[in-house]
């Protein structure tokens, strides 16, 4: 039984001429432990459909069954409580708030749980040694680097032991050597048996998936199962594929540094090496369609 | 829940100090000044009940001219001497005593003319003209000498207040000595103990230089009645002794009402009357300023979602429901205002103590007064932070984390 299911599920924006269809009744399914690098030019509805998966947006048409459950037309509240005990959301932009320190960032998800401070900050402590960070627990966000906010996001993104991690584009504003690091911690976080979902421009970081799905104007168009450290052959060509405008450089430029990238990290706390050497040689000179609006 | 709430509330006004005050500062202001007015209402309000119900229950006093029965009371309008259109004449008197019921009268009659001493004219003095039972009625003791019995009441002697004794023979037990009123010598026989300040007093005995009615009228000149005081007998209902009066005048003053008999109760009854349109005009002070006070934070409170709309949708995003922002932004209203209700408490108590020490005036601040006070801020705290409350609850998620702020 998958954990997720959708069917024909479609998101449309605006009506009359404005209107734009940032899904296209897509169908998917997706099993419990699997880690999913979604990829796709700017406004082919990544993030659309990371919204919808995490609840935080509702569908226009279409199914969508959360553990076999309809969760489509569930109340606000409904919602808010599967997020709550469900999905953990790891942002670019970290979205941690400024004003509380790491430990009760981290621990946030469970006040509105209704957990006691105690055993909360407790359980943040547990989840912050995990990302390798337990001498910043009265930190505050920032005084920290982008790529320390990013562990402390997957933190909080943990704390509950959700089923599902869904990450959008998380190495986006990280250098290569953060991203790196972000990038086996998630990895560690699939290997012990979490569901990740995650929005990459980054074909490179494909190669920590093991599953791969193209997206463009709203439809999925290439869906693969990979070897995990693998970047598929296919990807590249996809990408090369549909290069539709060379204008940003941005993809380049991570690929590049991705390569300078020295061989071994230490991490913290995933001591593990990868598993395979980068293939990430690949020159992508972009796969944007059009500027990414901000 | 509601515990976790405050914590986040107290965190929230931690970080951000300057506002929190900014907020606040409509319900301390608020709070402050309504109970300081609320306590200075009380404080004055105490003192004319006490120094009313001081006075014998059993007096009443006539005056000339017609008081509007709900004629603001103050103590100065009792006080005062100024007749009002209209007179007592001697003949009102005599008749005042004829009247059923009555216990005995005394007149205060003005005397013209200047007490002088050792060729010292004492200018800022009244001479009145009395009769014997008057330190009894007014309840006023004579510390030196004795006031003129009824059978000195011919003799050239008087009676003298605190003041005159201080200012015009500079000593404080001139007994014996002479006076002079329009060439004619008065002994001074009794010296009135010092009249408690600000009592209910009709009269003003410190400044007085009292003469025997009769031996009064032997100075020629004309004696003007500017009050006369009844007082009743102990058996009998003082209302209705006061109707006697009232009606056995009339018929004096050719069927005019152009005088005014006060009881005590009526003193009493004017006072309550005063304070409770005080009272209302508090209330009306204290709801324009709540409402100053609840605009003010509710303003602030909206401005503050719209600054945390990220935080709102970052708070969402990991599971928070709409009523849980809800409930988290109205607790931030309920701290707000009670904490902005414990400062303006706190003012209001300081300045109390300050006014007191300052001043004559002895502001009264009661834990009522407080406790209600604090209910009527924190409700409009609560009230006022619901709408932006609701707002924050009804933000979208999607939306607020693509927001700037
Ligand atoms: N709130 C909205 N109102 C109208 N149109 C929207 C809205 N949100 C997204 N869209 C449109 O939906 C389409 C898909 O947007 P989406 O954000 O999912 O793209 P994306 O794949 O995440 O792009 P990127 O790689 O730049 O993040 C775009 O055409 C976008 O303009
Ligand atoms: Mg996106």
């Amino acid at each position: 039984m998958p954990l997720i299911e959708i069917k024909e599920l479609s998101k449309v924006y605006g009506f009359g001429d404005a209107t734009t269809i940032a899904l296209d009744e897509i169908s998917l399914s997706i099993n419990r432990g699997e880690f999913i690098a979604i990829m796709g030019p700017s406004g082919s509805g990544k993030t659309t459909l990371m919204n919808i998966l995490g609840l935080l947006d509702r569908p226009t048409h279409g199914e969508y069954k959360l553990s076999n459950q309809h969760v489509e037309r569930k109340t606000k509240i409904a919602q808010a409580m599967i997020r709550r005990d469900n999905i953990g959301f790891i942002f670019q932009s970290f979205n941690l708030l400024p004003r509380l320190t790491i430990i009760e960032n981290v621990a946030l998800p469970l006040a509105y749980k209704g957990v006691y401070q105690k055993r909360r900050l407790k359980a943040a402590e547990v989840v912050l040694d995990q990302v390798g960070l337990s001498d910043k627990e009265y930190y505050y966000p920032n005084q920290l680097s982008g790529g320390q906010l990013q562990r402390v996001a997957i933190a909080r993104a943990l704390i509950n032991d959700p089923s599902i991690i869904i990450a959008d584009e998380p190495t986006g504003n990280l250098d290569s050597v953060s991203a790196r690091v972000v990038m086996e911690l998630l990895k560690e976080v699939h290997e012990l048996g979490n569901t990740v979902l995650m929005v990459t421009h980054n074909p490179s970081l494909t190669r920590y998936a093991d599953r791969i799905i193209y997206m463009h104007d709203g439809n999925i168009v290439y869906d693969e199962s990979t070897a995990v450290g693998e970047v598929p052959k296919r990807v590249q060509k996809a990408v090369e594929a549909l290069r539709t405008s060379t204008d940003d450089d941005k993809l380049a430029d991570v690929s590049a540094m991705m390569e300078e990238m020295p061989e071994q990290l230490s991490i913290k706390p995933v001591p593990k090496k990868s598993k395979s050497k980068s293939k990430s040689k690949t020159k992508v000179k972009s796969t944007r369609k059009k500027g990414k609006k901000k | 829940m509601i515990l976790e709430y405050f914590k986040m509330a107290l965190a929230s006004i931690r970080g951000s100090k300057f506002r929190s005050m900014l907020t606040m500062l409509g319900i301390i202001i608020g709070v402050s000044s309504v109970m300081i007015i609320v306590g200075l209402g009380e404080g004055v309000r105490g003192q004319v009940a006490q120094q009313v119900s001081e006075v014998s229950e059993s007096l009443i006093v006539i005056r000339p001219g017609k008081q509007a029965p709900s004629r603001p009371f103050s103590l100065d309008n009792l006080r005062s001497n100024d007749s009002r259109t209209g007179s007592l004449s001697e003949q009102d008197w005599r008749d005042t005593e004829k009247v059923e019921g009555v216990q005995s009268v005394v007149p205060i009659g003005i005397v013209s003319g200047v007490a002088s001493y050792d060729d010292v004219d004492y200018d800022s003095g009244t001479i009145i003209a009395t009769t014997s039972p008057l330190p009894d009625l007014l309840e006023q003791p004579v510390e030196f000498g004795a006031f003129f019995t009824p059978e000195e009441s011919r003799r050239q002697v008087a009676v003298i207040g605190r003041a005159v004794a201080d200012d015009l023979f500079q000593e404080a037990a001139p007994v014996g000595k002479s006076l002079f009123v329009r060439g004619q010598r008065y002994i001074v026989v009794g010296v009135f103990a010092q009249q408690k300040q600000g009592t209910f007093a009709v009269l003003n005995v410190n400044n007085s230089i009292m003469l025997p009615y009769e031996a009064a009228r032997e100075l020629g000149g004309t004696i003007q009645l500017s009050q006369v005081y009844v007082e009743a007998e102990a058996s009998r209902d003082v209302s209705s002794v006061a109707g006697n009066i009232t009606e056995r005048l009339i018929d004096n003053h050719a069927g005019q009402e152009d005088f005014t008999v006060l009881e005590r109760e009526e003193a009493l009854e004017a006072t309550n009357e005063t304070f409770y349109q005080l009272a209302v005009f508090t209330a009306g002070v204290a709801f324009i300023s709540f409402i100053v006070g609840g605009i003010g934070i509710m303003n602030i409170m909206f401005a503050t979602v719209s600054e945390r709309t990220r935080e709102i949708g970052i708070r969402k995003a990991i599971g928070a429901t709409s009523q849980q922002i809800l409930g988290q932004f109205i607790m931030e209203s309920v701290v707000l205002s009670i904490l902005g209700a414990m400062i303006g408490v706190a003012i209001a108590l300081l300045s109390s103590v300050l006014i007191r020490v300052t001043t004559d005036l002895q502001p009264i601040i009661t834990p009522r007064v407080i406790v209600l006070v604090s209910v009527i801020a924190i409700a409009t705290g609560v009230t006022s932070g619901i709408l932006p409350a609701a707002k924050a609850a009804r933000k979208d998620p999607i939306e607020s984390l693509r927001s700037q702020n």
